[in-house]
């Protein structure tokens, strides 16, 4: 059943809220793959059901019906401690409010997700560097999140998400919150990173942005539109 | 990883001292207060056991009441009775005859104002009082009925203020009679007990008072020296039931030891510490409900750091072990500042105790283990409430 070159894999996933005595259908059966090294925009007005589709490729969550499967590992049947194993070593996330933490300097944050995979002291604090490197912000390191502008910010959640080597880069709305110029510098920082072979993912309800993705999975009412 | 949590749990105390600070100051006052009262009962206890032992522990006294047994009572503390206590108690080794003397002592015409006492030879060495200068009484001075008295320290220089009286004479007068008497020896300063004002006495052997100023003098009080220090209770005991059976009247007589009085000294302050101590354990108590307060504030405040740290890989026992160390960390500060103010507070009570302090190295492992219980015990229900957050709802939250 499960192809290899798949990274994501959701195979008729429903997600069900209770609501007091109202059933909420969030995702109403739900069906598409994204290859490796795929670049897609997951899209859809609010209340569409995009966020609960990222949340449940970010497995944040696990689908009420339906199978949703990350490089190949069913989710559904998971523990919540191997969710987080896989939050922490397939999953990269980018979000709108950049959440970074604030009381940690750049490094501190970007060395979080390297913490809880067990990484030791002086190789977190090395990867991290390379990490910020990577994103322009090495000089940055020992600056608290107050101290960088919005871009910048942005810049270093994407360093966080990267510095574990994930195969897929989860981003939610990651230009909402910066003005154009610095959004079209995120994103062109993505496309970057999906050279490199990572599967990027956006969710987004910015048709800029899907205009410039070569692959659109548009969402409406919890279902693939069209479908 | 406890590490990282401890690095972390400071960050966030750095980020609101002021808070962090005023939810300590219930676990500081109730770990201070738990070691406090631990200090001062163990400096106490050692000061009453160090006062008592200068008493000299080895020995019961009998007292008869309103003078001496054998006014109209049957029994005479005399030489036969000191017989028969030495065969009923195996665990006796002397019975001492004593009695305080009218009469005064005198020197160049002046009045001493210290009392005379009549006492057996091996009276000092039985109550541990030590001889400072010259020498104690000996056999022959019993048996001869030397003129020669032992002066206690106080009264040794109210009476020669000019130094060491070995080898002078001071005079004694009672019952119309004055005598010169030698003074052989001066005692070392000893804290009064019972009837023995150690520094502002005079003591004469038993034997030269009864034959040379009062004849067939009767001892007001008998010693009764144990073998065994361990005895000496016991042995009380014993002599209660002895004096008891023959004089028929409990009010006749007063037993009584120094060890016996150490011990209810000693047993009344363990019962005054445990009430202390409870008193300060239930501070303790409001102390760790504080934090479990600000545990609890903290993590509904931080619910958003924690959908992060979940969307990053933490699993529910990392966040779990990270508020727990927050909490412990907390209660571990608190610890410390209490273990230094407990033991400054005891410091001070203490010196003005006039008691030597006693720090034992149990009150600070008792402080660290107090503190530690307390941030575990307060920690573990918010830490619980942040490790179970749903991720999705977490980070929702602003």
């Amino acid at each position: 059943m499960t192809d290899d070159d798949d990274a994501v894999r959701l195979e008729g996933a429903y997600r069900r809220y209770e609501m007091g005595d109202e059933v909420v259908k969030a995702l109403d059966g739900v069906s598409f793959s994204i290859g490796k090294g795929e670049r897609v925009a997951i899209m859809g007005p609010s209340g569409s059901g995009k966020s609960t589709c990222m949340n449940l490729i970010g497995c944040l969550d696990r689908p009420s019906e339906g199978r949703v499967l990350i490089d190949g590992v069913d989710t559904a049947g998971l523990a919540d401690r191997d969710l987080a194993v896989i939050r922490n070593r397939s999953i990269g996330f980018v979000f709108q409010q950049f959440h970074l933490l604030p009381r940690l300097d750049i490094a501190k944050n970007v060395e979080v997700p390297l913490l809880y995979a067990g990484v030791p002291r002086r190789e977190r604090r090395k990867r991290a560097l390379d990490a910020l490197e990577r994103v322009g912000l090495a000089d940055r390191a020992r600056h608290r999140p107050s101290e960088l502008s919005g871009g910048q910010r942005q810049r270093a959640a994407i360093a966080r998400a990267l510095v574990n080597d994930p195969s897929i880069l989860l981003a939610d709305e990651p230009t909402g919150a910066l003005d154009s110029a610095t959004g079209r510098a995120v994103l062109e920082l993505f496309d970057d990173i999906n050279r490199l072979g990572t599967t990027v993912v956006i969710v987004t309800h910015d048709p800029g942005i899907g205009a410039a993705y070569p692959r659109v999975i548009k969402l409406r009412d919890g279902r693939l539109e069209g479908a | 990883m406890i590490r990282e949590s401890l690095l972390m749990a400071f960050e966030s105390f750095a980020g609101n001292k002021l808070r962090a600070a005023l939810s300590l100051i219930g676990v500081v006052i109730g770990v201070a207060s738990v070691v406090a009262v631990t200090a001062l009962s163990a400096s106490g206890a050692a000061d009453v056991r160090k006062q008592f032992e200068a008493f000299g522990l080895d020995a019961v006294q009998v007292f008869a009441s309103g003078g001496s047994f054998g006014q109209g009572g049957p029994v005479r503390l005399d030489d036969a009775l000191a017989a028969d206590i030495l065969r009923s108690f195996p665990d006796a080794e002397a019975v001492l005859a004593q009695a305080p003397l009218g009469g005064t002592l005198a020197r160049k015409g002046e009045t001493s104002s210290g009392a005379v006492m009549a006492v057996d030879s091996r009276y000092f060495s039985a109550m541990d009082a030590r001889i400072e200068l010259g020498r104690g009484f000996d056999q022959g001075d019993e048996y001869r009925a030397r003129p020669v008295v032992v002066l206690g320290s106080a009264l040794a220089r109210e009476l020669f203020p000019e130094g060491d009286p070995v080898g002078k004479r001071v005079s004694f007068t009672a019952q119309r009679t004055s005598a010169s008497l030698e003074v052989v020896g001066v005692l070392a300063p000893k804290p009064a007990l019972f009837m023995d004002d150690w520094d502002r006495s005079a003591y004469m052997p038993f034997m030269t008072a009864s034959r040379r100023f009062f004849g067939d003098l009767e001892p007001r009080v008998i010693s009764v020296v144990a073998k065994d220090r361990d005895r000496v209770v016991a042995l009380g005991e014993g002599l209660k039931r002895f004096f008891l059976d023959r004089t028929g009247d409990p009010e006749a007589f007063w037993i009584t030891s120094p060890k016996e009085w150490a011990e209810e000294n000693e047993k009344m302050i363990r019962t005054l510490s445990m009430l202390l101590g409870g008193i300060a354990a239930i501070s303790l108590l409001v102390g760790g409900i504080g934090i479990m307060n600000i545990m609890l504030v903290s993590v509904t405040e931080r619910r958003r750091e924690i959908g992060v740290r979940k969307a990053l890989g933490a699993k529910a026992s990392d966040i779990r072990t990270q508020f727990l160390v927050e909490a412990s960390a907390l209660t571990i500060s608190g610890g410390f500042m209490g273990l230094l103010l407990g033991w400054g507070a005891a410091w001070l009570a203490v010196k003005g105790f006039q008691w030597e302090f006693v720090a034992s190295p149990d009150t600070a492992v008792l402080a660290v283990v107090v503190s530690v219980a307390v941030g575990l015990f307060s920690g573990i229900y918010p830490a619980a409430r942040a490790a179970r957050l749903d991720p999705v709802e977490a980070l929702a939250s602003e």
